[in-house]
């Protein structure tokens, strides 16, 4: 039983972590309507970025900020190059998954010619596991919870409470009525690209940091696990990918405590599968972005 | 040298091979699959297994272990690979957006490849397996000999396969699978639904990619998980994309250039910093180029549209004493060169005509609603056999819906459709097609990057060579009949003022042009009915008069037409009468002159006043029919 | 002196032109109703006004400045609204929310102004927290109405505002329409319902095949029948 428990409070790290990546992406789908599929890479290239400036001696959340500010550019950058000449074009959706694979390319393997191919070591040792009543965790572990938290708390009261927030949602939902008010929905997609640039560095030196290694892989290696969790919340829905992390976070630790650990992202890649082929909508009702 | 050469040319045909494989079920079907290199992965395991007899070493252990002739080993292991891929595509195969399906076979590929490595039995785990015979079994051959022997095989099997595919490409089967790709909904209303030809093609594409895999391992002898991460499938894409997708010469090319060429190219960039360098800057390479490819070129270096068999012979000029050029087609005749009434053929014969004589549609208080709307409520009529009859109405009227209803793509939720005395309720567009329905479209619905001959050729009733085998090998049962389909639907354009345009990609037409194609194409089927949505909406005036004749000529020949239209001048030209309808029910039925005049049918249109109401109408959102 | 005027307006999707040489005009405090048979060219000639739409010929003004060609999002600042046809309030957001979408460009006042306008659809007050979405179809035509006054428009174009509502409820859009336009914005209003319009039209204009075919003041047409002809087709 205490394994068990254990095994959740594993998961409830990894969904911290995924969560954050997961609320990146939907946020992202919401204003574009698809899947970026560079944006496991684009997780590896802000840790990379944070690994580099620490190892320069820039304070550690100093320089997680300055991979959040560096994948943010990038997500504009990306949107403005790659992503939205096509969506001008209206073409179809496969289109631009291919882009992205493309783009996928282009940005893994631009990781491994600058900063080489071998893994490198992200230790940031803040103690030892303790025991927190049936939990283990590490202070590490407790910190990105608590990051976790932190900042989806922020993003929520963005898009409830301040304008920019609603005129996110405004676009999302509705962008031609969005325009008609004034708003300049490019200008939004803009800005959203690089808040999801934001919290999507952060889970890339989460991620890092549980695994205590980082390599030009490691986002991308987790991107099914995070369209995992983007599926079962309800594509589009930044609350929805929040539950969704949770449960797709507990269910591989718990599954992998049970059965074989190197089955454990088969599981996460069957969940995905699942989903997209009997309930595509979510366990949530999502709104209409299946054809 | 010579080896060196050997060597690029053995894996640059299997690369081939997989890439013309790839290239049925994406190029030509439009179907993403992106655990294709999975199934290269299963041929080469499958015919390693089947081949190398059971395991003679403590720690190596995987499935079967039998010791088949390589050759059979090969075909078994082609054969699994398209088992395996028919049953993903079954898995696959629901309404879902296209990208979201493309996920799903990642996801798919991500867990075989886990699973492999991960189950040591099946085989052999993470560590693969080596040794595999030689297809020259125990015979000492040299490693140059041996290189072009697999050579010779593979090259083979490259020259099959593209044999194949341009057989498949040239066949009515192939015309099939590129009308789905274009555009499924417009294949069913003409007859065809899309699975059993998509299941086939993925299936050969499947076989092809596992044979590919079949040589590769007894080229190389030796498999394991590192040499087919689900990343080769991507760079797989990417060659049959920037190559040219639906063209087989340009899988070839993609196969070459970008996988070998650029591979072989790498070797001779001096190795700078750590290492990895020249392959991780090869995959940039390969990425910058899809994504410029995709944007400036989609279509690829040599696309599908080069195929010289999209080039028609020029018909006969035109007949003398043209109607003068029609702004949206070129030169009409003003009588067609048969005798009247023009190439319309007449309907094909159905089931003896069951329906009281002269009746051929019959509509009984049919209805259906949106959700909480009420589009069509009670809506009765019956049309004459051989008559044009005109439905009209004020936005609103369920006119639109009546007709998704006829064509099948709607079933009535109460009431019954009739068509000679035969219902047709709820039979869905394929079924309903195929007993003598044709229509047009509100917004013309063309194959955009298909000629408009095909276009047009799609629509012809029970051709022979649909069907992946009789496309491949009865080459002679369907080579007349393409002739003969041929020059009909020349004619047939002709006659339409687009005998100037056969071989231009449809998507290139105005909207004038595209109206007459689809009319084109809907008398290709030889229909018993003609459901017309709105023929002459955006259509410059001369058109429109020239689709009005020949609708007449059309009803002349003995099909019945129900056009949808707005456009008065028109009706009073086309149609022999008309049904007016508001609210989703018929308000009066008679000439034309009458129905405008009469005082019911104004107020329709004129709209009602506040607080009146012409009976119970559910508050409800949404305008439209 | 009109404070919204599309002159020598043609503008189309793909081939020949569905608006040929169009000319409409709105004067402040009243409302000109744009009627016409299926086809006529109505609703792209909203869009077009409204900046959807490329125009390929003639000129929009407004309050005597030439807004032709401006991007759909730079009109409401100069002060012209639109309220769409179909899908016309952000229905994943509050009642609340949408008038505060409504009042983006504003540079201050908001909680006011959303009181003030408040004030003239009172039915609207008691939802303010329930997502549009939940709204009978009658509420949303209101919210969208009164989400499009936010900006104090000078001029608005409305694009079939009672499309799908039963006669009731049409009627009663129409009397909020007269509201508004009493505030004094110039309203061109496209409509289906010709009988009901011309009972609120200060002035009318008829399209068909995208020409204007007639005009003048609600009293001069309401009962000729050249009109019933021209909407018949």
């Amino acid at each position: 039983m205490s394994h068990l428990l254990q095994a959740i409070g594993f998961g409830v790290v990894t969904a911290s972590i995924v969560a954050l990546a997961a609320v990146a992406v939907s946020l992202q789908i919401s204003v574009t309507n698809f899947f970026n599929f560079a944006f496991g890479d684009f997780m590896s290239f802000g840790a990379y970025v944070a690994w580099t400036a620490n190892r320069e001696g820039v304070n550690f959340f100093l320089s997680v900020l300055l991979g959040g500010i560096a994948v943010g550019l990038l997500g504009m950058l990306a949107n403005r190059l790659v992503f939205r000449p096509f969506m001008r074009r209206r073409v179809r959706p496969v289109t631009l998954l291919i882009a992205g694979v493309g783009l996928s390319f282009v940005v893994q393997d631009a990781l491994i010619l600058i900063w080489s191919p071998a893994p490198r070591r992200f230790p940031l040792n803040l103690g030892q596991a303790m025991h927190l009543g049936p939990f283990l965790l590490t202070p590490g572990d407790l910190i990105m919870i608590g990051a976790s938290a932190v900042l989806l708390l922020l993003l929520h009261l963005m898009l409830g409470y301040t304008k920019f927030g609603k005129a996110i949602r405004a676009t999302s939902n509705n962008i031609d009525l969005a325009q008609s008010c004034g708003i300049n929905c490019d200008q939004v997609i803009s800005l959203t690209w690089f808040i999801a640039g934001l919290l999507t560095a952060v889970a890339g030196v989460g991620l890092v940091l549980q695994e205590s290694t980082l390599s030009p892989t490691t986002g991308f290696t987790e991107l099914f696990v995070i369209f995992g969790a983007v599926i079962l919340g309800g594509i589009g829905r930044p609350y929805g990918a929040m539950l969704g992390a949770l449960i797709v976070g507990v269910l591989t630790e718990v599954s992998g405590a049970y059965l074989n650990a190197a089955y454990k992202t088969s599981i996460a890649f069957g969940v995905v599968v699942v989903l997209l082929l009997f309930r595509p909508q979510g366990l949530i009702k999502a709104r209409g972005l299946i054809s | 040298m010579l080896y060196f050469l050997t060597d690029l040319m053995v894996l640059g045909s299997i690369n081939s091979i997989m890439v013309v494989g790839l290239n049925l079920q994406y190029g030509y079907a439009g179907l993403l699959n992106f655990a294709f290199y999975i199934y290269v992965a299963i041929g080469a395991y499958i015919a390693a297994v089947t081949t190398m007899g059971p395991s003679t070493t403590p720690g190596i252990s995987y499935a079967l272990g039998w010791t088949l002739p390589w050759w059979a080993g090969l075909i078994i292991g082609g054969l699994v690979s398209a088992a395996f891929g028919t049953l993903v595509f079954l898995l696959t195969v629901r309404r879902l957006r296209s990208d979201y399906l493309a996920i799903v076979t990642v996801a798919v590929a991500f867990i075989v490849w886990n699973l492999i490595d991960t189950y040591q039995p099946l085989f052999d785990g993470d560590t693969g397996l080596f040794n595999v015979p030689q297809i020259t079994g125990n015979a000492s051959i040299s490693t140059e000999g041996y290189s072009a022997i697999i050579l010779a095989l593979s090259a083979a099997c490259l020259a099959v396969s593209v044999w194949v595919s341009r057989r498949i490409f040239r066949s009515p089967f192939g015309r099939l699978l590129r009308s789905i790709r274009e555009d499924e909904q417009v294949t069913a209303a003409f007859g065809r639904a899309s699975w059993r030809p998509q299941i086939a093609v993925f299936m050969v594409g499947s076989f092809l990619a596992g044979i590919a895999g079949g040589l590769l391992i007894f080229y190389i002898s030796a498999w394991s998980p590192s040499a087919f991460l689900p990343l080769e499938s991507f760079i797989l894409l990417a060659a049959l994309i920037v190559g040219g997708s639906g063209n087989y010469w340009g899988s070839l090319l993609g196969a070459f250039v970008l996988i070998e060429g650029l591979g072989e190219i790498s070797r001779y960039v001096p190795s700078f910093g750590n290492g990895a360098d020249v392959g991780a800057l090869r995959q940039v390479v390969i990425g910058l180029v899809l994504i410029l490819m995709l944007r400036y070129r989609p279509e690829g270096i040599i696309p599908e549209r080069w195929l010289r068999w999209y080039r028609t012979r020029q018909p006969a000029p035109a007949a003398a004493g043209a109607a003068g050029p029609a702004p949206d087609g070129g030169p009409v005749p003003a009588a067609s060169p048969r005798p009247a009434p023009g190439p319309v053929a007449s309907p094909r014969p159905g089931p003896a005509a069951a329906g009281p004589d002269g009746v051929l549609l019959d509509i009984r208080d049919v209805t259906y609603s949106y959700g909480g709307a009420r589009a069509v409520a009670g809506c009765s009529f019956a049309v004459g056999r051989g008559t044009v009859t005109g439905l009209i109405g004020p936005n609103g009227a369920g006119k639109s819906t009546l007709v998704e209803i006829l064509s099948g793509r709607l079933a009535p939720q109460s009431g019954e459709v009739l068509l000679d005395g035969r219902s047709i309720g709820g039979l869905g567009p394929v079924a309903v097609s195929r007993l003598g329905v044709a229509r047009t479209f509100q917004t013309a619905r063309v194959l955009p990057q298909l000629p408009v001959i095909e276009n047009v050729m799609i629509a012809a009733p029970a051709q022979r060579g649909e069907g992946p085998l009789a496309a491949v090998l009865w080459q002679r049962g369907w080579r007349g009949q393409e002739t003969a389909l041929r020059e009909e639907a020349v004619e047939l354009l002709g006659w339409l003022g687009l005998g100037s345009h056969l071989d231009r990609p449809a998507g290139s037409l105005s909207g004038g042009q595209r109206r007459l194609m689809e009319i084109a194409r809907a008398l290709m089927a030889r229909p018993r009915l003609l459901l017309m949505d709105e023929p002459t909406a955006g259509v410059y005036p001369e058109t429109s008069q020239l689709i009005a004749r020949r609708v007449r000529e059309i009803a002349a020949a003995g099909v019945t037409v129900l056009v949808i239209a707005h456009n008065m001048t028109f009706l009073s030209w086309a149609a022999d009468d008309v049904v007016v309808m508001a609210e989703g029910r018929v308000l009066t039925r008679g000439p034309l002159q009458q129905a405008r005049e009469h005082k019911d049918v104004i107020a329709a249109y004129l709209g009602v006043a506040a607080g009146e109401s012409h009976g119970p109408r559910p508050s409800s959102v949404g305008g439209g029919e | 002196m009109t404070v919204l005027r599309a002159e020598g307006i043609t503008a189309g999707y793909d081939g020949p032109p569905v608006l040929d040489e169009v000319t409409v005009a709105a004067e402040p405090g009243k409302t000109t109703v744009i009627l016409g048979p299926n086809g006529a060219g109505k609703s792209t000639l909203a869009k077009a006004i409204a900046g959807l739409l490329r125009i390929r010929a003639g000129r929009v003004l407004l309050a005597g400045a030439d807004i032709t060609g401006l991007a759909s999002y730079r009109l409401v600042r100069r002060g012209l609204g639109y309220l769409p046809q179909l899908a016309n309030v952000f229905d994943d957001m509050s009642v609340l929310e949408n008038l505060e979408m409504g009042g983006y460009t504003l540079a201050g006042g908001l909680q006011r102004r959303i009181a003030q306008v408040l004030e003239l659809f009172p039915d609207l007050g008691a939802d303010k927290a329930k997502k549009a979405g939940a709204l009978s179809g009658g509420q949303q035509r209101m919210l969208a109405l009164a989400r499009l006054l936010m900006t104090e428009p000078v001029a608005a174009v409305l694009d079939e505002p009672t499309a799908g509502l039963s006669p009731l409820y049409a009627g009663r859009v129409w009397d909020q329409i007269d509201r508004v336009r009493d505030t004094g914005v110039g309203l061109l209003v496209v409509e289906q319902n010709a009988t009901l319009a011309m009972e609120h039209a200060d002035s009318v204009c008829l399209l068909a095949q995208g020409r204007n075919v007639l005009s003048g003041t609600a009293e001069q047409l309401r009962d000729r029948a050249e009109v019933a002809r021209i909407l018949v087709g």
